[in-house]
């Protein structure tokens, strides 16, 4: 069965499902008559349906609670300690529990004896029950239920002996006794006196909950298990562990247990709030959807509790809303009151603000004590105000004022007023909730939106030929979402980490430097700094959190990658540095393949940098620092991708400082190297661009040093196959500029190499189309320093082709490429460039002294010798200067006497064409 | 604490968050990792028949879930990215022990391999997992969604809110996808009982 059909199926079971035997056969009917074979299908489909009942409805294999094997269990009889087993009570997360009896006296004692299941780490418990048994035996007090014993059973596991106290849970008892509001509150006044004591001792229970909590028949509430948890939870222990939260019962933990922080006494004022507010409302505080830990866990930490007089016959879907079974449904008849509005009155107001301040998320802004609790609660009792803070309105509408100000600004909140320092009605707090309840959904949607767009849309479509308008597209109304974000970021530092991350994707896809980009390099360093900036304000913050710090690294060497690209080569290093710095010390000890990744990022950068700044020998040290490292990865880390794209980086940007240094054949060797890793990643992922583009760009440098060592027509090969590559891929996706800027760079050295063979006339062609696709880039992009060379190499090589081929045409076009040049401001310390400009210069002086040469009038030759000339100075200049800096290359310095060698030569032809050299002055800049 | 090492591991966490920020290497990183502890945790309640005893059941990814992510680091869209591929993982090791199962059984002809690790409440029935894997793949050819919906669901152990956020789909979506694979998938093993 196919498409349509499945579909017509689907449709019709959906429809006939839910209706009655003689409707559905009617259904079925009138669809014989068109399809008997479809309405056969469905029929079955129906039949299966109605028989299914628990098929696979219960997940394959699930755990919980799981109590130990049945040979764990204590038959009646056997002994525990000093007690004989009489049955089993009960069962729980930490074990079973059983009714013994005091063995070896005269007269008969009952206990409770909880067995400690398998698994728990005897020795451990065993070692802080010994550590807390005096403290815990000490415990006198009516409503506490004394333990007698602890110790190890004979087949090794902890157990404890108790008081043994035969009664109700507080809540059931309390729907079963049908117990007024006020009867209630006061029962649970005594359990706070038991626990108020128990704190006093310095012993927090820890496990506070309606279970542990029982009310026998007389009525008096005995608290049970007093210190237990914290024998059994090793105290060093700081992490929510599964063990951990099954024990604490998520349903009845702080916020602060769950995550995993140390229990106080104010987590106890917490708990007593969750059995407070279920003995008064029938309801747990939170509404999960399932009982999944996590869940639990997430909505005790984030989820602000409903009041308790707006739980109150609540309608509510089943699952929501979850109550322990005993517990009565008509939660009036349980409290003794004749209507649900009636005890929803009785609750509004005072029991709200009680309950609501002990369950406050941060323990500071609860009640300070278990003492304090009651006693507002006996307050209320006797009719007198509350001490607890009225201002929860407030607090909330502050909250609610800060998150949302932008919003409200927007005016999306229009019509919403929030008086501050008055204390608001009951219609006002409602209206802000539901409010503060949109912003708040609205504020996750665009958060959500944003992520989408960045990380699913983009990416799915950014390896795909000519997905450039799309992807131009998502990056605007990212950066949109992304902005309205920032504005509601402060304090929160996980959105903050978030909006960072998300300012770094933007800005790699409008032009960070290692992906395939949208060729905006104005709008990715803006989009960087945002990042950089957000991320440097949570490092200030907290230094210690390693994933601030790795983050913070790896945009600050994204940054420094770009600006190395508009030519501030200090401000690169300096980025440099500073990212290095950062991860150095967290890649020391890294298990982390993607943190080796990001170190050899930085290092890599750095490496770069340090060839750009002339400290070619500096470079390849660090280049090589880097291959080693990689090379110790693991077998499995050496296959990753990720990982041996960079390796190929590290053996590229190697052999470029062995260039540097003079070692051509060594270059050589590692460039083919480094092509080898990238070919076999190119070829495993045919839909990558990237792994494309990095081939090419190890060819052109074999093909270049090729053509350093004389081998011209072996680089005219490589040179016209890379071209035609990217002709290729630029025909596919006309916007790509990487392919764009390819095209042009494979035409220059095809050009090259053509005039070198003695072929200008094709050499000039070949120059004048990728000046034409430069001028453009240029244009849209002209802050973009390497664009710029790359519109004056295409000038200078037009010029010197000329020069040979047709003078009368050159004199313009060497003009044009001179003016570009003279016009080029550059850093003092941006070697790189500087050197590319001064070997510009040179090769403007070479062109000026072939047109003298080939004079079309003799008039012009003094001409063309002083222009000559003032380039070669210009050459020499930049030169003596790098010198002066040391920041000459060693492979560089016959250049610099080279250099003034030619002034001097130039200088000499002036004077023999009739000239006058001192006199030139427009060669100083 | 306890006699296995139930502390959430920084490195299973930080390749969960490297892949929610999509760096689909981690994902290859995790995966190993969930993989090992699903499965020891498997063959750890596999080994305990006839316990019968749950209180609150929870599905074993989320057992998972909650032993190898730091909570306090991750979000719901990382929960959500975990179970998924968790559910995954289970259902391989589940039909991989039932036909091993099988193959340590086989004598004359194929040997039923059914769950009955741990008890519900309810009683469940029995499932043959052999024949529902088989089901389940012609079910993916004809609509992945729909099987997706059911290897969520019954391997994975995830509730509807959970599937309709791994899915991006809404509840009432997935619970109509739900009804109708169950019907389709039990017509599937069971066959018609009112065929003429």
């Amino acid at each position: 069965m196919t498409g349509p059909r499945w579909h017509r199926v689907e449709a019709l079971f959906h429809v006939a499902a839910p209706l009655g035997r003689d409707e559905r056969r009617a259904l079925l009917a009138r669809q014989a008559a068109d399809d008997p074979a479809l309405a056969a299908e469905v029929q079955r489909l129906l039949s299966a349906h109605d028989r299914a009942g628990e098929f696979i409805e219960m997940p394959a294999i699930s755990v919980g609670a799981v109590i130990g094997p049945t040979d764990e269990r204590m038959p009646a009889g056997r002994r525990v300690g000093a007690f004989r087993i009489v049955r089993e009570i009960g069962r729980g997360g930490m074990g079973t529990v059983y009714l013994a009896e005091r063995a070896d006296e005269a007269f008969t004692q009952q206990v409770a004896v909880k067995l400690i299941k398998r698994g728990m780490d005897t020795d451990q418990v065993l070692a802080r029950f010994r550590a807390e048994r005096q403290i815990l035996a000490s415990l006198d007090h009516p409503h506490i239920a004394r333990l007698l014993d602890g110790g190890t059973t004979d087949d090794g596991l902890p157990y404890f002996a108790m008081e043994y106290i035969e009664g109700q849970p507080i809540d059931a008892y309390a729907d079963a006794h049908r117990l007024s509001i006020p009867e209630r509150l006061r029962l649970f006044l005594q359990v706070c006196g038991a626990v108020s004591y128990a704190h006093q001792h310095l012993i927090v229970h820890r496990d506070i909950k309606p279970v542990n909590i029982l009310v026998t028949a007389e009525g008096t509430p005995k608290l049970l298990d007093f210190g237990i948890a914290k024998v059994l939870q090793a105290e060093e222990d700081g992490t929510a562990t599964a063990t951990g939260l099954r024990m604490l019962t998520p349903e009845y933990a702080s916020p602060e247990q769950v995550e995993g922080r140390h229990a106080t006494t104010a987590s106890d004022v917490y708990s007593l709030g969750v059995v407070l507010y279920e003995l008064l409302t029938g309801r747990s505080p939170y509404r999960t959807r399932s009982r999944s830990p996590a869940e639990i866990v997430e909505a005790v930490c984030t989820t602000e509790p409903v009041r308790p007089s707006a739980a109150v016959g609540e309608g509510e879907p089943p699952l929501a809303g979850r109550r322990r079974t005993g517990l009565t449904d008509d939660r009036a008849a349980a409290t003794n009151l004749s209507s649900t509005d009636r005890l929803r009155r009785r609750l509004r107001g005072d029991l709200d603000t009680i309950v609501l301040a002990a369950l406050r998320k941060e323990p500071s802004r609860r009640y300070q004590s278990v003492e304090q609790f009651s006693a507002d609660i006996r307050r209320h009792l006797e009719g007198l105000p509350v001490r607890a803070r009225p201002d929860t309105f407030r607090y909330r509408a502050g909250k609610f004022v800060r998150r949302n100000r932008g919003m409200v600004a927007a005016g999306v909140l229009a019509g919403v007023t929030l008086v501050g320092g008055t204390i608001a009605t009951a219609w006002q707090a409602r209206e802000a909730r539901a409010a503060q309840a949109r912003a708040e959904r609205r504020f996750n949607d665009v958060r959500k939106l944003a992520n989408a767009v960045l990380f699913d849309y983009h990416d799915a479509i950014k390896d795909l030929p000519g997905s450039t308008p799309v992807r131009e597209r998502l990056v605007r109304d990212a950066l949109g979402y992304l902005d309205t974000l920032a504005h509601e970021a402060h304090g929160d530092a996980s959105l903050q980490r978030e909006l960072a991350r998300a300012y770094r994707r933007v800005a790699d896809v409008q032009g960070g430097s290692m992906t395939a980009n949208l060729g905006d390099t104005e709008g990715a360093l803006a989009s960087y700094r945002k990042s950089v900036r957000i991320l440097e304000d949570l490092f200030a913050a907290d230094s210690a959190d390693a994933r601030t710090r790795r983050d913070l690294a790896g945009v600050t060497s994204d940054l420094g990658t770009l600006l190395f690209d508009t030519g501030d080569v200090a401000g690169s290093l300096a980025l440099a540095r500073r990212a290095w710095a950062l991860l150095e010390p967290l890649g020391r000890d890294s298990l982390n393949a993607g943190l080796s990744l990001d170190l050899r990022k930085a290092g890599d950068l750095l490496g770069v940098l340090l060839l750009e700044t002339g400290d070619a020998e500096g470079a390849a040290r660090r280049h090589r620092d880097d291959l080693r490292r990689l090379e110790a990865a693991s077998e499995a880390d050496r296959r990753r991708p990720d990982m041996r794209r960079s390796m190929s980086v590290a053996m590229h940007h190697l052999a470029d400082a062995q260039v540097q240094l003079g070692d051509l054949n060594g270059a050589l060797e590692n460039y083919r190297k480094s092509r080898a890793l990238r070919a076999g990643l190119a070829a495993e992922f045919p839909d990558n661009a990237d792994y494309r583009g990095l081939v090419g760009s190890t060819d052109f440098w074999i093909a270049d040093v090729l053509a350093q060592l004389g081998r011209h027509a072996e680089a005219l090969a490589i040179y016209r196959e890379r071209l035609a590559a990217d002709s290729a891929e630029a025909r596919e996706d006309p916007k790509n500029v990487v392919a764009r800027s390819g095209i042009a760079f494979n035409l220059v050295r095809v050009g090259d190499m053509e005039f070198q063979l003695g072929r200008a006339a094709q050499a000039l062609s070949r120059h004048r189309q990728a000046l034409a696709m430069r001028r453009e880039e240029f244009r849209a992009d002209s802050n973009n320093l390497f664009k710029r060379f790359q519109v004056m190499e295409s000038e200078s090589k037009i010029c010197a082709v000329l020069g040979a081929l047709s003078p009368r045409e050159a004199e313009p076009a060497c003009g044009r490429a001179a003016e570009l040049m003279n016009a080029t401001a550059l850093d003092p310390s941006n070697a790189g460039y500087r050197g590319f400009l001064a070997g510009q210069y040179s090769d403007m002086g070479q062109a000026y002294d072939s047109l003298a040469a080939h004079p079309v009038r003799k008039a012009d030759v003094e001409r063309f010798r002083q222009a000559a000339l003032d380039m070669y100075r210009r050459s020499s200049q930049i030169w003596v200067d790098l010198r002066d800096r040391r920041l000459v290359n060693p492979s560089d310095t016959a250049r610099v006497s080279a250099a003034v060698q030619a002034v001097k030569r130039a200088e000499a032809a002036l004077v023999a064409s009739g000239g006058k050299p001192g006199g030139v002055g427009q060669g100083s800049d | 604490m306890t006699d296995d090492p139930a502390a959430p591991s920084g490195a299973a966490t930080q390749w969960l968050l490297d892949w929610g920020a999509n760096d689909k290497q981690a994902l290859d990183q995790m995966l190993p990792m969930v993989y090992e502890e699903l499965h020891r945790l498997a063959v750890h309640y596999l080994s305990l028949e006839n316990t019968g005893h749950t209180l609150q059941p929870t599905a074993l990814v989320h057992e998972a879930y909650l032993r190898l992510i730091d909570q306090r680091r991750v979000d719901w869209r990382n929960r959500a990215q975990f179970l998924g591929v968790a559910a995954s993982l289970m259902r391989r090791i589940l039909v991989n022990h039932a036909r091993d199962r099988a193959a340590q059984k086989r004598g004359g002809g194929r040997a039923q391999v059914t769950l009955s690790l741990v008890a519900s409440p309810s009683g469940r029935p029995d499932v043959d997992l052999i024949a529902l894997e088989g089901a389940l793949e012609r079910l993916a050819n004809m609509d992945a969604r729909k099987s997706r919906v059911v290897e969520l669901k019954f391997f994975g152990g995830l509730t509807i809110e959970e599937i309709a956020e791994v899915l991006q789909i809404s509840g009432a979506t997935v619970e109509r996808e739900w009804a109708f694979a169950k019907a389709w998938l039990y017509e599937a093993i069971e066959g018609s009982e009112d065929e003429p």
